[in-house]
Order: C-alpha cells, then structure tokens, then sequence
C-alpha cells in the first residue's frame, strides 16, 4: 500500500509537466473535447513515470524544467535579442568582410543545466556561436570580438544571464 | 496566383542555390552547413503548402523532417569528428 | 481570418524572406568557413523564426498555429545542436583560424 502512495506522490509532484505534455496531445489530435485532454493525461502519466523509473535519477521536474514565468521572460529577452543582432549583421554580409575569433570567457553559472542553456542561446544569435564547453568556461566564436585589453566577457548576453542568475539562486535557496 | 505561391516560388529558388553550395562546397564541413540550412527551408516549404492546400497534416509531415534533419546533421557530424568511429 | 491581420503577417512574410535571401547571399560572399558559418546560418535562422511568426498571425487563434508554435519550440531547441556539432567537429578536425585567445 505504502508503494503505492508512494508513485502516487512522485506524479503528484510532477503535475506541471504532465499538464504541459496533455495540452501537447490535445494539439497534435486537433480535437477539443474532454476524452481527448483524458487520452492525453493517461499517456503523459505513463511516460513521465517510466522515464523517472528507468532513465533518471532525480524527478523529471526539477531536472528538466524552467519555472513558467521565468521561461516566458526568457523567451522573450531571446526573440528580441535575435531580431535585433540579426539586423546589426547584416553590413558585414553586404560589405563581405569579417574579422572572426575564438575567445575563452568564464560565465557565473554553476549548474549544468542552466550553462547548457546559456550556450544553445549564445549560439542561436547571430554574431556568436559556442565551439566548447568545460566546466562553466565556454570558447565562444565571435564576430566583431573586443579589444585585447578589453574583459573578455563581453561577448556574454548579460541580460539572459541575469534572468538565469535569479533562477538559481532561486532553487539555491529552496533545497 | 495568390501570395502564397509566390513566397512558395521564392523559397524554392532559395533553396536551388542552397544545394549549389553543397554541390561546390571546398570543404566537407561547407557542404553539411549547406545541408542544415537545406532542411530548415524543407519546414517552410511543407508548412506553406499545408496553407495552399488547406490541410494540417503538412505540419506533421514538417514536425518529422525537422527531426529527421537534425539526426542526419548530427550523425554526420559526429562521424567526421571521430574519423569514421560513430 | 481579418483583413488587417491577413496584411500584417503578408508584410512579416516579406520582412522573413528578405532575411532569407540575405543568407544565400552571404553564403557565397564569405572565404573561409567559420565567417560562413557565424553569419550566414544565423541569419537564416532569423529569417525562419519571422516568417513562422508571420505565418501565427495570419491564421490568429486556432489548432494550426499551436502546431506551428510545437514546430518553432522544436527548431529553436535542435537548431543551436546542430550549428555547434557542426563547428565542433570542424575545430577538432583542425580547421584553425589565424588568431585565437
């Protein structure tokens, strides 16, 4: 009986995602009725058990996701961050001349998860991609680099960081 | 003809001269950047057609390609990385 | 579907496309391969993001743009995979650049 409760709890737990993956199903089927949104609850519940089970360690919520409001801001601070850069790169495609560098920079963040994020959207603007990843030190390439005795973490989006610098804290100080 | 077919055209030209850099491409690391960029024009293609004809089954079809590209992107990349161990 | 909402994402498409045809432009410009792929990739990147934005509201609330918001989410998490295993393998197969810090 005990067992029991016990998965009970675990899914209780991970409602946010279950949530999330239902509205996905209801999405895909094209069909908004209440056994459909059920359909999708059955389905979501067993995958999100099986992958606790078997393939992690920790609960799947905590692992993988972002709070809403912070993944709403972030997103937000993204899309615009792409518009923008991807009209400040637009000169050096119709002159055809680019001075292009690779430069070791150190970000603040600790957990693996949140650096992983980090790099995908340094990569996802224009103007920078990351080459490697050691530990919380990234070798970005940059277009435009700055000067030799400049700080060499200019080329950090310093906003998305702060955004996720406040969410680690966050879960710091919740455990 | 109506504007989607219009972009429907564009993009189909596009993406002709997408192939031309894989075709021409100096190095193996050109022609699978030239691939990436290929298949992300494919999503388009198969979404504007889905809003030509009036069907959403388009979209799933996109959803699939957009996995299929970056698995192939992936594996290729990872086979020239490790010369020819995946 | 309204009549200015139709214009705005017909005006969004073109803005889209434009993008678009920057990055086949930069793609035969550049000499060497990381300039190629710093510009020319993102910028198109850029281009697919506003003409699927265009494409959302043009068709305003309904299941067809919630896919078109599952395909945005999909590319937006495997693209950046992608450009960075691809420069990856470059870097570690020795495609070197003259300077580096």
């Amino acid at each position: 009986m005990t067992h029991i409760r016990l998965i009970f709890q675990g899914l209780l737990k991970n409602m946010g995602i279950i949530l999330l993956l239902s509205i996905i199903w209801v999405i895909l089927v094209e069909q908004f009725s209440v056994p459909t949104f059920f359909m999708g609850l059955v389905v979501s519940i067993i995958v999100v058990f099986f992958t606790n089970r078997f393939l992690l360690n920790d609960d799947y919520q905590r692992a993988y996701m972002l709070g809403p409001l912070t993944f709403l801001e972030y997103g937000l601070r993204l899309f615009k961050g792409i518009w923008f850069s991807g009209f400040s790169v637009i000169p050096h495609i119709l002159s055809g001349e680019a001075d292009v560098q690779i430069i070791t920079c150190e970000t603040k963040l600790k957990d693996e998860l949140l650096i992983t994020i980090l790099a995908n959207s340094i990569t996802l603007t224009p103007g920078t991609v990351t080459v490697d990843k050691k530990g919380s030190r990234l070798q970005v390439l940059a277009l435009n680099p700055p000067a030799d005795d400049d700080d060499a973490r200019d080329v950090i989006p310093y906003k998305l960081e702060k955004v996720l610098l406040r969410y680690e804290n966050r879960i710091k100080e919740r455990s | 003809m109506n504007f989607d077919e219009m972009v429907l055209i564009v993009v189909a030209i596009l993406s002709v001269f997408e192939l031309g850099r894989v075709l021409i491409g100096p190095t193996i690391y050109d022609r699978m950047l030239g691939f990436a960029v290929f298949s992300s024009k494919v999503i388009v293609t198969a979404v504007i057609i889905g809003v030509i004809n009036e069907r959403t089954f388009f979209l799933d079809i996109a959803l699939i390609y957009g996995v299929l590209g970056f698995i192939s992107t992936i594996m290729l990349s990872r086979f020239v990385e490790r010369r020819g161990d995946i | 579907m309204n009549l200015w909402t139709t214009i705005i994402g017909n005006i969004i498409i073109v803005i889209g496309l434009i993008f678009m045809t920057l990055g086949v432009l930069g793609i035969y410009r550049f000499n060497d391969y990381f300039s190629r792929i710093l510009i020319t990739s993102k910028v198109d990147t850029v281009g697919f993001l506003t003409i699927m934005t265009g494409m959302i509201i043009k068709h305003g609330f309904a299941f067809f743009s919630g896919k078109i918001v599952l395909i945005l989410a999909l590319y937006m998490i495997t693209n950046p995979i992608a450009t960075h295993a691809i420069t990856r393998a470059a870097h570690i197969s020795g495609y070197r650049i003259k300077k580096e810090r």
